[in-house]
C-alpha cells in the first residue's frame, strides 16, 4: 500500500473530493434522466450511454469548426435530442406494451448501431476536447489546489439540478411529469396528453445525457466506448438513488462519484469492488434504493 | 373452538386506520357476510387473514393456531383458501393448467422434474372434478384470457377450492356480474361443501340476506353490528350509515 | 353398428391422431437433429469449430432462459457460472493433473454452488434491482478473478491445459471436441424438455405468470426461486465446462458482464420462453457476428439494425416466428 502513503494531507483529500463531486455531477446528469424515463415511461433505455457519446462528438464537431466550447455547449445536444425524440416515436413507443425485454433488445441494437456509426465518422482512437481558456487551469487555497474545470463542472452540475428541480416542481408541466411519474395511467385519464408528455421526457432525459457528455469531454476524453464506460455507473446511480426520484439521482450520484473516485485513490486495485459492493449492500437493504417508490 | 377468528386486529398505514380493533369468528358450517361501504377495509381485511398483508396488531387464529406472521403459502397449507376480488388468475394458461397448479400444491411431489405431468392421469381428473364443482364444463382448454368475466370469477372459486380449504375467504364473488351470473354464483355457493367455514365480502344484499348465516358489518375498519341477518337488517344504526340497506 | 357416441369417438380418433402426429413429427426433428449433429464436421475445421462455439453458447443461452422466459428472473450475472465452471475445470486440471472429465463433473457442481450462493441473496429482490444484483454479484467475482492473478491468471488468463481422451483419442481433435459439445448439448435439450414437461416445470412457469396466486395457492414461491436459479447455474456450468475443454484456455473475459449481456440477448432474438429459442438466437446471434465481421469492420452497425429488425417485426423472437408460420400453415 506505498501508494497510499503519498496520499495524504488536506490537498490530495481535497482534490479527490472535487473530482468526486464532478464525476457526481456528470453521473447525476446521466442518472436523472435515465431515472424519469424509467419512473415515467417504464422504459428501461440501455442506449441511454449513446446519447451521452453523441453529445460529445456533436460538440467536438462543433468546437472543430467554430472554435468555441460555450457554442458547443449550448447546442450539441439539439442533434442528440432530435435523434432521440425520433428513437421514441418510431421506435420505443411501439414497445410500452411489450414490456422490459423488448425494450432492452431494441435500445441495445441501437448502442452498436450508434458507437460504429461514431466509429466510422470519428474513428477509434481517443479525442480531446478542448477546455477553453477561462476554465483551464487550477485555483490555489494555500495548501489546496483544485482544477478550474472541476470546479466549473461541480457548479454546472449543482446549477443543473437546481433548474431540473424548478422545473418539476414549479412549472405546469413538470407538475404533469410528477403526476406522469406517480401513475401514467392516471394521468391519462385526467386529460394529460401522455405521448406527448413521453416525447417531451425522453428528449429532456437524453438532452441531459447529451450535455453530460459533452462537459464529460475535457475530461474523460472522447471515444467510441465511453457510452458503455458512463452507463453502468449510471444505472448503478439510478437504483440506488431509486427509480424515479430525482433526489434519489441527485444524493446517489454525489455518493457513488465520491466513493468510486476515493475507491480508486487508495484501493486502486479494488476500485471495482468497491462500487459493486455499495450497490449490493443498499440493494439488499432498501431494494428500492434510498427514494424509490417501487415499481416492478 | 371456532374455525377462523380475529383477535383484536389492527392494521394501519401510518396516520390512515384500515383495521380498527376487529374481533371476528368463523365456525364450520358457518358463511359469514362481511359487508360495509366502500373502503370500510373489507379486503384489507381478507388480506391480513390470508397472509397477503401483515396486521399492526393482533391475531389471527385458525382452530386456535395463531398464523398472524405465516407467509401466504404457510396458510394455503394450513387450511385457508382464498379468492381475489379482481381476477387473479394465470391468464396466459388454459382452464385445466390453472386448476392442476393449485391442485399440486396440496399433493407434495414438486421436486419430480423428470416425470411428465400429461401422465398423471389422477391428477387430471382431479382436475375435471374441481371445475365441475365449480360449473366449468367446457372450453377446457382455452386460455383463461378467452373466457368470460364470469366464467373467470368461476374459476377463481375453483383455484381457491384446489387446496382442500378449511376455511374459504371469497372477496366479491359476484361483482361485475348479470342478474343470471350472480344467480348462478349463488347456487355455486350453495352447493359448496358443508364443512366448510366462509367468509364472504358482498355488496349485492341479495345475494348475503339469501346465503349468509351470519352478517358482520365493517365501517372505517371497525365493526359497527355482527350478528343474525335479521337483527343486522333492523339495526338502526346500519340503517343509518349503510344506505341501500334491503334493496 | 352404431356407435353410442359417433362424434366423440370420431374427435377422439382425431385428436390421438394429431397426437400421433405430433409424436411422429418430434421423433423426426430429433433425427434431424442427430444427423446433421453428426456429419458437421464433414465440413471442415473452421465450421466445426464455430458450429461447437454456438454449441456452447446454446447451452449457456438455455439454461439462462429458465430464468428469464420460465421463472421470469431477468438475470444480468449469468456469465458468473459459466466463467466458474470454466476455471474450474482449467485450473483443477493444471495445479492438479485432474483430468478434464472430473473438471467438468466438479464445475457443475461448483456454478451450482455459487448460484445457489447468490440467488440465495438475489431473489430477496426482483425486477431491476434484482437485475442489477445479480450483475453486482457476477462483477465482484469478475474483479477477483482479476485481482487473484496467482490462480486466476488476471485478464491474460491461463492456458496450457491438457485436453481429456475419449475412448483413446485426445480432445485435441477438433471432430471429438465437437461430438463431446454435441452431446452435452443433446443432453440439456432433452433435459430441459423433460423439466419443463414436469410438476416442477410448471410451478416455475406458474411463479413466471403470477406469483402472488402461486404464494395464495400454497407454493413456497421464494424456495422455487433459488431451485431455479441453482439449476440454471448448473445448465449454465455444463456450458462454461465444455468451453473449457474446447478451448483449453480461460481468461477472466469469461466473467465480464457483456458476456451476460449476450445471452440476454440471444434469449430475447431466439424467443423467451421456449427451449428452442435461446439456441437459435445463440446460433443467428455468433452466425452474425463471424460472417458479418469477416465482410466489414463495421460489424456491429449491422448486427444492430439487424436486432431491431427482429425487435418490431418479430414479437415473439426468431423461434417464436418459425413457429407461428408454421402452425399457419398447418391449419
Amino acid at each position: 500500500m506505498g501508494a497510499a502513503r503519498q496520499h495524504s494531507g488536506m490537498g490530495f483529500v481535497a482534490t479527490q473530493l472535487a473530482n468526486g463531486l464532478a464525476y457526481g455531477a456528470l453521473l447525476f446528469l446521466m442518472s436523472a434522466g435515465l431515472s424519469l424515463i424509467f419512473g415515467l415511461m417504464n422504459v428501461v433505455n440501455v442506449a441511454h450511454g449513446s446519447f451521452f457519446m453523441l453529445g460529445a462528438f456533436f460538440a467536438l464537431a462543433i468546437v472543430k469548426w467554430t472554435g468555441s466550447f460555450w457554442l458547443a455547449l449550448a447546442v450539441s445536444w439539439i442533434p442528440a435530442v432530435a435523434i432521440g425524440v425520433l428513437l421514441e416515436r418510431v421506435f420505443i413507443r411501439k414497445l410500452y406494451a411489450r414490456g422490459h425485454l423488448d425494450q432492452v433488445l431494441l435500445t441495445f441494437g441501437f448502442t452498436f448501431v450508434f458507437v460504429d456509426l461514431v466509429r466510422m465518422i470519428w474513428g477509434a482512437d481517443i479525442r480531446e476536447l478542448p477546455v477553453p481558456e477561462i476554465l483551464s487551469g487550477v485555483i490555489a487555497f494555500g495548501d489546496v489546489v483544485l482544477p478550474k474545470y472541476r470546479l466549473f463542472l461541480i457548479a454546472f452540475g449543482g446549477a443543473t439540478a437546481f433548474l431540473l428541480w424548478l422545473f418539476l416542481e414549479r412549472s405546469r408541466v413538470g407538475a404533469m411529469v410528477r403526476a406522469g411519474v406517480d401513475d401514467a395511467f392516471t394521468a391519462k385519464g385526467i386529460g394529460i396528453n401522455v405521448p406527448l408528455l413521453f416525447a417531451v421526457i425522453f428528449g429532456l432525459g437524453v438532452g441531459l445525457a447529451a450535455i453530460g457528455g459533452t462537459v464529460a469531454g475535457p475530461i474523460l476524453g472522447l471515444y467510441p466506448g465511453m457510452d458503455i464506460e458512463i452507463l453502468i455507473p449510471a444505472f448503478i446511480v439510478v437504483v440506488i438513488g431509486g427509480m424515479g426520484s430525482l433526489r434519489g439521482a441527485f444524493v446517489a450520484s454525489i455518493f457513488v462519484g465520491v466513493v468510486d473516485t476515493f475507491g480508486k485513490a487508495y484501493f486502486p486495485d479494488f476500485a471495482l469492488f468497491v462500487v459493486y459492493l455499495l450497490m449490493v449492500v443498499v440493494l439488499l437493504t432498501r431494494p428500492n434504493g434510498l427514494f424509490g417508490v417501487g415499481k416492478a | 373452538m371456532s374455525l377462523l377468528r380475529l383477535d383484536a386486529l389492527n392494521k394501519a398505514f401510518g396516520n390512515l386506520v384500515v383495521t380498527k380493533n376487529v374481533d371476528l369468528a368463523v365456525n364450520e358450517g358457518e358463511l359469514h357476510a362481511l359487508i360495509g361501504p366502500n373502503g370500510a377495509g373489507k379486503t384489507s381485511l381478507v388480506h391480513q387473514i390470508a397472509g397477503q398483508l401483515q396486521p399492526s396488531s393482533g391475531r389471527v387464529l385458525l382452530r386456535e393456531r395463531d398464523i398472524t406472521h405465516e407467509r401466504p403459502e404457510v396458510r394455503c397449507q394450513l387450511g385457508i383458501g382464498r379468492t381475489f376480488q379482481k381476477n387473479n388468475l394465470f391468464r396466459a394458461l388454459s382452464v385445466r393448467e390453472n386448476v392442476r397448479i393449485a391442485l399440486q400444491a396440496k399433493r407434495g411431489g414438486w421436486f419430480e422434474c423428470l416425470r411428465s405431468t400429461a401422465s398423471d392421469r389422477a391428477l387430471l381428473a382431479e382436475v375435471d372434478e374441481v371445475l365441475a364443482q365449480v360449473r366449468l364444463t367446457e372450453r377446457l382448454d382455452r386460455p383463461v384470457a378467452s373466457l368470460s368475466y364470469g366464467e373467470q370469477r368461476q374459476l377463481e372459486i375453483a383455484l381457491a377450492l384446489a387446496s382442500k380449504p378449511a376455511v374459504l375467504l371469497l372477496d366479491e364473488p359476484t361483482s361485475g356480474m348479470s342478474p343470471a351470473e350472480t344467480d348462478g354464483m349463488m347456487d355455486l355457493v350453495r352447493s359448496l361443501p358443508r364443512n366448510l367455514g366462509i367468509l364472504m365480502i358482498e355488496h349485492d344484499m341479495n345475494v348475503v340476506f339469501s346465503l349468509a348465516h351470519t352478517i358482520t358489518v365493517l365501517y372505517y375498519g371497525e365493526v359497527l353490528a355482527s350478528g343474525a341477518p335479521a337483527a343486522i337488517r333492523d339495526n338502526p344504526q346500519v340503517r343509518s350509515v349503510y344506505l341501500g340497506l334491503g334493496r | 353398428m352404431t356407435a353410442p357416441d359417433a362424434t366423440g369417438a370420431a374427435s377422439t380418433a382425431a385428436s390421438a391422431a394429431t397426437a400421433a402426429g405430433g409424436r411422429i413429427r418430434r421423433a423426426v426433428a430429433w433425427l434431424v437433429l442427430i444427423a446433421v449433429l453428426a456429419l458437421l464436421p464433414l465440413s471442415g475445421s473452421y465450421a466445426t469449430g464455430l458450429a461447437a462455439e454456438v454449441l456452447i453458447f446454446a447451452i449457456f443461452a438455455m439454461s439462462l432462459d429458465l430464468l428469464i422466459g420460465y421463472t421470469g428472473l431477468l438475470s444480468f450475472g449469468h456469465a458468473a457460472f459459466f466463467g466458474v465452471a470454466a476455471y474450474a475445470v482449467v485450473i483443477l486440471g493444471l495445479n492438479f493433473g485432474w483430468s478434464g472429465w472430473v473438471g467438468l463433473l466438479v464445475g457443475i457442481v461448483v456454478s451450482a454452488a455459487v448460484a445457489a450462493v447468490i440467488g440465495f441473496f438475489a431473489i430477496r429482490v426482483s425486477g431491476i434491482p434484482f437485475l442489477m444484483l445479480t450483475m453486482a454479484f457476477a462483477q465482484l467475482l469478475f474483479s477477483l478473478s482479476i485481482k487473484w492473478r496467482t490462480v486466476t491468471g488476471g485478464t491474460d488468463g491461463l492456458s496450457g491445459f491438457q485436453r481429456p481422451t475419449l475412448f483413446g483419442i485426445s480432445l485435441d481433435n477438433r471432430a471429438v471436441q465437437f461430438y463431446v459439445v454435441a452431446v452435452g448439448f443433446l443432453f440439456v435439450l432433452l433435459f430441459l424438455r423433460r423439466l419443463i414437461a414436469s410438476p416442477l416445470g410448471s410451478i416455475f412457469i406458474g411463479i413466471r405468470e403470477n406469483e402472488q396466486r402461486m404464494r395464495a395457492a400454497g407454493y413456497p414461491v421464494q424456495r422455487f426461486k433459488l431451485v431455479a436459479f441453482t439449476l440454471a447455474g448448473a445448465l449454465a456450468g455444463v456450458g462454461g465446462g465444455l468451453y473449457a475443454l474446447q478451448n483449453a484456455y480461460v481468461s477472466s473475459d469469461i466473467l465480464h458482464w457483456s458476456l451476460s449481456g449476450d445471452a440476454i440477448i440471444m434469449v430475447i432474438l431466439g424467443g423467451t420462453g421456449t427451449i428452442v429459442g435461446p439456441a437459435i438466437g445463440a446460433a443467428v446471434f455468433l452466425l452474425l457476428k463471424n460472417v458479418v465481421s469477416s465482410h466489414t469492420e463495421y460489424w456491429l452497425l449491422w448486427v444492430g439494425i439487424i436486432f431491431i429488425l427482429c425487435v418490431m417485426f418479430l414479437p415473439q423472437g426468431i423461434w417464436g416466428w418459425v413457429r407461428q408460420r408454421w402452425a399457419g400453415t398447418r391449419a
